[in-house]
């Protein structure tokens, strides 16, 4: 018999909601510490309601935008001149290296003595967070370009801006989408990591205002809400990159 | 009339005393590859270099390309230097090279979009690349991939793009050194089959004797250390050519001279 990949997946999550809903009704765990879904439901509901949802979801947002938008520019303009230059590359590297193996979050108390608690601290952060990612591999993607394509065009009479445009971008877009995608997790991290401590209103603020105060449904509310928001970004990415990336189905 | 004006016709390509000499990679020295090579092939004939790996046939035809610079000496074709690569050649590459984000057809025209020749739509681009996408013989394949092709369908792709820009010569680096030998025999018929409807001029690199008979009206034969010409053999078989011409006496007798070369 052939079973639906999501129908099972389906089936999973609901036995756990079901599981983790009536080991609390019937009192093996303490609603303190892991709420129950249908007070987590509940309270989602009176967030959207109240506006306090949509009020936190599209701070968050705009952050995310902002920082990971800067993000793609500035990461995508870099690996793209580290792929040309070698120069660029050479001085590039060092920062990079660092960058991937340092722990960014250590970062944060500096942003805040440089940009005050509050939304710049937080974009900051997130744009720390991913901008590796994308830089990276938009460089390995440019570096893996085949040169016997390269070659090919240019008996052909391709100029540099053909090469470009005609081989090396799409030669490029698979391994970039991918730093894309593993790039919005990233700075999904950094909004909330950087709403945790120092904000006054967005998904990571919320967690931590209702954690403080040991509201723990309100408090699994946002996290869900973030968790979904991650997967509904990483998977507009992938649609895209399937657009794109058709050819590569191996 | 003037017994020197009916000379024979200038050579389509001249190659006068070309040296390649490559870097070494980690700056070991040099690698010369071709030393001192001279060569002439006429208009509309089909010429094979054969001999064994290292000897400088891809180099010599890259050359002529203008993918690789020489040393020292130069190639002409038409009797003009060449520099650079031209519209006058297009090349078939052993990788096949083709893009793989684009399909079969996309690939055919991907020569004609660089070169755009003259007063040509985009429509007109890919009404001509499909023609030569059938003339490969890969009607209803338009919309594949590469990674959906076998190895000798990636070839007939590359050998339509290369014909699709209609080039004075073709240039061949071993097309089909990487397929199986039943599938090399088949190609082989069916490329001298698309040459001998327009002649171009052709030039064959191969590391197979019985290819390089095959398909030549002149076989150059190349060794190694440093890459240089040791022979030039003119072929005398008649055309069209089958599987019995390599059945045939002179062609054992052919192929066993090259051997004595090699």
């Amino acid at each position: 018999m052939k079973t639906a990949p999501a129908l099972v997946g389906i089936t999973s999550f609901a036995v756990i909601l079901l599981v983790w809903e009536s080991a609390v009704r019937f009192g093996f765990i303490n609603p303190f510490f892991v709420s129950e879904p249908s007070a987590i439901a509940l309270s989602l509901s009176r967030a959207a309601r109240s506006g306090e949802l949509w009020h936190n979801v599209t701070v968050s947002l705009r952050e995310f935008a902002i920082g990971y938008g800067l993000s793609v520019v500035i990461g995508v303009l870099a690996g793209a001149l580290a792929g040309r230059f070698r120069t660029v590359e050479y001085a590039l590297d060092p920062f990079l290296w660092f960058l991937y193996s340092a722990p960014l979050i250590a970062f944060y108390p500096i942003f805040v003595l440089w940009f005050g608690l509050g939304v710049p601290t937080v974009i900051a952060m997130t744009f720390l967070l991913s901008v590796t990612q994308i830089a990276t591999s938009t460089l390995k993607g440019i570096q893996s370009v085949n040169p016997g394509l390269l070659r090919a065009a240019r008996s052909f009479g391709a100029t540099d801006r053909d090469l470009l445009w005609k081989v090396v971008l799409p030669a490029t877009v698979p391994m970039m989408t991918a730093g894309l995608r593993l790039g919005i997790g990233r700075a999904l991290m950094g909004v909330v990591v950087g709403e945790l401590f120092g904000a006054t209103a967005g998904l990571g603020y919320s967690i931590s205002y209702y954690g403080a105060l040991l509201k723990t449904t309100d408090m699994i509310a946002s996290l869900i809400v973030v968790v979904v928001l991650g997967v509904l970004c990483t998977q507009g990415l992938t649609a895209v990159e399937e657009r794109f990336d058709s050819w590569r189905t191996f | 009339m003037d017994a020197r004006t009916v000379v024979e016709p200038a050579p389509h390509i001249q190659v006068e005393s070309l040296t390649v000499v490559y870097e070494k990679p980690k700056a070991a020295g040099t690698l010369i590859a071709v030393s001192n090579v001279n060569l002439d092939i006429a208009r509309g004939t089909f010429v094979t270099i054969v001999g064994p790996s290292g000897c400088g046939k891809s180099s010599l035809l890259l050359s002529i390309a203008g993918l690789v610079k020489p040393a020292s000496g130069c190639v002409r074709v038409n009797g003009k230097p060449v520099s650079a690569p031209g519209r006058d050649r297009a090349v078939v590459f052993q990788d096949f090279a083709l893009m793989p984000w684009r399909t079969v057809i996309d690939n055919v025209r991907f020569g004609l979009e660089l070169q755009r020749p003259r007063g040509l739509t985009g429509g007109d681009l890919t009404e001509r690349a499909c023609r030569y996408v059938e003339l490969v013989g890969l009607k209803g394949f338009e919309h594949y991939h590469p990674h959906q092709l076998s190895g000798g369908m990636r070839q007939r792709v590359g050998i339509a793009r290369a014909l699709a820009v209609d080039p004075e010569i073709l240039l061949l680096d071993e097309p089909f050194g990487s397929l199986d030998a039943q599938t090399r025999d088949e190609m082989g018929s069916e490329l001298l089959a698309i040459w001998e409807r327009n002649k171009k001029t052709a030039l064959f690199v191969t590391h197979g004797i019985d290819e390089a008979i095959f398909l030549a009206d002149q076989i150059v034969v190349m060794a190694r250390d440093p890459g240089r010409i040791t022979k030039i053999i003119s072929v005398d078989l008649p055309r069209p050519r089958t599987v019995e011409t390599t059945d045939s006496k002179r062609f054992i007798e052919y192929r066993r001279q090259i051997r004595e070369c090699l």
